[in-house]
């Protein structure tokens, strides 16, 4: 019986899920992805997806007809949980193809787009996100790349960049530019394109840790069928909206969850080991300041969370987003400060890929710079929470 | 339960509105009206006092929530007056052994009924020697709670010759110097000093979180309404951007109350963890913000006639009290290395 099957019954389900993971995953993983490279976690990812949806629990958030079970959203913060829990392997590789695809294609594709795309997806495709320009980063809607109509293709010149996982995905949704007349936002267009479409060049952009997470796309006369668009011609930033508010909640839930686990076992080792730390008044306070900020932005995400199930607004759940997004970040930001200081100069020694199942001083500390800046910069955030949630007015 | 401590929130919200204005609490700091007194009665009158009593000892039966909320709605309207030393102190005597001595039983009644005040020992256990403390609380409080030995609590009567009022920034509250030697014990609650310790810090927390919000939503409504080079300060983004920081902060706040207020009961580490925690960060976040809400106003928040200053005093206050942050931290963090030691989870969210 798969493991989503018992989904109906709360602690049932938590114990097998938890059972299941001991199981499935080797507990050393995390060494053994040290010793490897990048390629190789992408391909552990790749396995352990697939692992995932042998159980149902790949994508059990979808709706049914895509290959989900519509899981409800205290099952799926079961799932999260558990999975931060053990410390399991992010699926980072799938995140837009767990995301961002659905939050587009289902209230947004037609029906042929969401039963070509959806369902194998849901087995693992991986998907890639073309939305960002050299020139157009928080203001997004000046971006540049042209496709101009030819017959029944669109054909697309253009740049785009900080494309996570491009290296690796089949498909990719993006963002271009149909029409110069009228507002900026009124002339762009949603297509999905084929990452082996001949004129499409992938260059990784090595990133402030040394991996190539992200990378440049260049596009030189790339053919798109214009089936491929998503939404009406000039219609893509509302298609875009949807893409992006599909990317919170759950997932700053989980990253919430993997920080507590993460700071807990750090704190026990530390015990552990007697570590000198705990006898600096300075550093350990400092910890227990942040352990309590953590605890406060846990408990605002699942307000967020239960607002949203309960039908709050959009407008109202979007600032909350915004503010969570502000506060976690920053908070990781602190955290990864606070990790450097307490390890000294063995917090600066490199070590191969790390998986985020721990705390590990620069490494977390420099990475930190990737949640603050992604996703919209902090800077965006706050002007959308004075503006949206303050009612202050437009610089 | 949650709807009706909502409902009762916005009850407390819309009498502080209308009684607590910011007219009526520059008049009441000016020595122009007894709004304090005033507030007093309306409180006694809606049982505020007694939120947290069950209701077969004349309460709301509330609990902690009642606490929480209470404060939360007395710090955001700066409300003067010994509300937050009177109720920690009374749901402190109803829930003691001592509840049904006759002399504890009127106190409690006359607290319930608006005729007394209590005080509380503003820093808890400073002056075990036996000679001066302070005391959070009105000249005319009936009586006060002080440290007594171990984890003990005294309940001292307050005699007249030996008190002194103490003059303090925070003109919305009370503080009085009291010599121990000359007050009488009239009984020893024992063991209820944790309790009271989660209680106050609490309160603490609450009122404090309650106050940055106050403050916020005032400073933001004044960057609106100032204009300089043209349009209102709001519109500037480095002017904006701190606002957006203070808003997430403020709601930190309040969830760190409510985290408070899940962890109070008991003797596990989590009773020892979260209020004393609550109180540390609340009141540093919320001294943060009324501090740069002071600033944001520039000329006029240097200015008695504005509000900002009347919550920045009374935050910095409520940082001062019960005992030093990085006390609390120490404490916290004796309490969280036991709970990780013996495998209890106490970062558990419900």
């Amino acid at each position: 019986m798969m493991i989503i099957e018992q989904k109906n019954d709360a602690s049932v389900f938590r114990s097998a899920i938890r059972d299941w993971i001991k199981e499935a995953l080797p507990n050393d993983w995390d060494a053994l992805a040290e010793r490897g490279t990048e390629d190789d976690h992408v391909e552990f990812q790749r396995w352990w997806f697939g692992e995932r949806a042998k159980q149902g629990l790949a994508v059990p958030h979808w709706p049914v007809e895509f290959g989900g079970v519509g899981l409800g959203l205290a099952e799926q913060m079961i799932v999260a949980d558990e999975m931060a829990r053990a410390q399991a392997p992010m699926l980072d590789v799938h995140t837009v193809t767990l995301n961002h695809l659905p939050g587009t294609l289902i209230p947004c594709g037609n029906k042929e787009q969401q039963q070509k795309y959806l369902p194998p997806a849901s087995r693992g495709t991986v998907w890639c996100q073309g939305f960002s320009e050299p020139g157009a980063g928080s203001d997004l809607a000046s971006l540049r790349c042209r496709a101009v109509r030819d017959g029944d293709h669109y054909v697309i010149n253009g740049q785009k960049i900080w494309s996570s996982m491009s290296r690796y995905a089949e498909h990719c949704i993006l963002l271009v530019r149909t029409s110069t007349e009228g507002t900026k936002h009124a002339g762009i267009s949603f297509l999905i394109m084929d990452m082996d479409t001949p004129g499409l060049e992938v260059r990784p952009i090595k990133q402030i840790d040394g991996q190539a997470e992200f990378s440049e796309l260049f596009l030189t006369d790339v053919r798109i069928p214009v089936a491929n668009r998503v939404g009406e011609e000039n219609d893509g930033w509302r298609v875009a909206q949807a893409t992006l508010s599909s990317e919170r909640g759950l997932l700053a839930f989980e990253a919430g969850e993997r920080s507590r686990h993460t700071m807990e076992a750090f704190y026990r080792s530390a015990l552990d080991a007697k570590a000198s730390w705990l006898e600096d008044d300075e550093l350990r306070r400092e910890f227990l300041t942040l352990l309590t900020d953590m605890q406060a932005s846990r408990r605002f995400i699942r307000k967020l969370l239960k607002d949203h199930e309960e039908g709050a607004p959009p407008a109202v759940t979007a600032i909350a987003s915004s503010q969570i997004k502000l506060f976690q970040t920053t908070l990781f930001q602190r955290i990864g400060d606070l990790i450097v200081r307490i390890e000294g100069v063995e917090g600066h020694f490199r070590r191969g890929f790390t998986p985020r199942r721990r705390l590990t001083g620069m490494t977390d500390f420099i990475n930190s710079f990737g949640w603050t800046i992604s996703g919209g910069t902090n800077e965006i955030m706050r002007n959308l929470i004075a503006e949206r949630g303050l009612g202050m007015p437009r610089g | 339960m949650d709807l009706e401590l909502a409902e009762v929130r916005e009850s407390i919200a819309i009498v502080l509105e209308e009684q607590c204005t910011s007219l009526a609490i520059h008049a009441y700091v000016d020595g122009h009206n007894r709004l304090n007194a005033e507030l007093q009665r309306q409180a006694a009158e809606l049982g505020w006092l007694a939120i947290a009593l069950p209701e077969e000892q004349g309460g709301i039966g509330l609990g902690a929530a009642g606490m929480a909320i209470l404060h939360l709605e007395l710090g955001r309207a700066c409300a003067p007056g010994a509300f937050l030393a009177t109720s920690v102190a009374l749901e402190i005597l109803a829930r003691g052994p001592v509840a049904d001595d006759e002399g504890v039983a009127k106190l409690i009644a006359d607290v319930i009924g608006g005729t007394a005040t209590l005080a509380v020992e503003a820093r808890v256990g400073a002056s075990l020697a036996g000679g001066s403390t302070w005391l959070l609380g009105e000249a005319s409080a009936a009586a006060a709670l002080i440290a007594g030995e171990g984890e003990d609590l005294v309940l001292v009567g307050i005699a007249d010759g030996a008190i002194e009022q103490v003059s303090i920034w925070d003109e919305t509250r009370s503080m009085i110097s009291t010599d121990l030697s000359a007050a009488a014990p009239i009984i020893t609650l024992v063991g209820m000093r944790p309790l009271f310790e989660g209680l106050f810090a609490l309160a603490l927390a609450a009122d404090s979180a309650g106050a940055a919000r106050g403050v916020l939503d005032r400073t933001v409504a004044y960057m609106k309404e100032r204009e300089q080079f043209g349009r209102a300060i709001a519109a500037f983004q480095a002017l904006k951007h701190r606002a957006a920081d203070h808003a997430v902060h403020a709601i930190i706040c309040e969830h760190l109350v409510w985290q408070a207020v899940e962890n109070l009961e008991g003797n596990g580490p989590e009773s020892r963890l979260w209020p004393l925690m609550a109180k540390a960060n609340v009141t540093e976040k919320a001294s943060k913000i009324s501090t740069d809400c002071v600033q944001l106003h520039g000329g006029v928040g240097y200015t008695r006639e504005y509000d900002p200053h009347l919550f920045l005093k009374r935050i910095r206050l409520n940082e001062a009290m019960l005992a030093a942050n990085t006390a609390l931290r120490d404490r916290a963090n004796v309490a969280l290395a036991e709970a990780v030691r013996n495998g209890a989870d106490v970062l558990e969210v419900a």
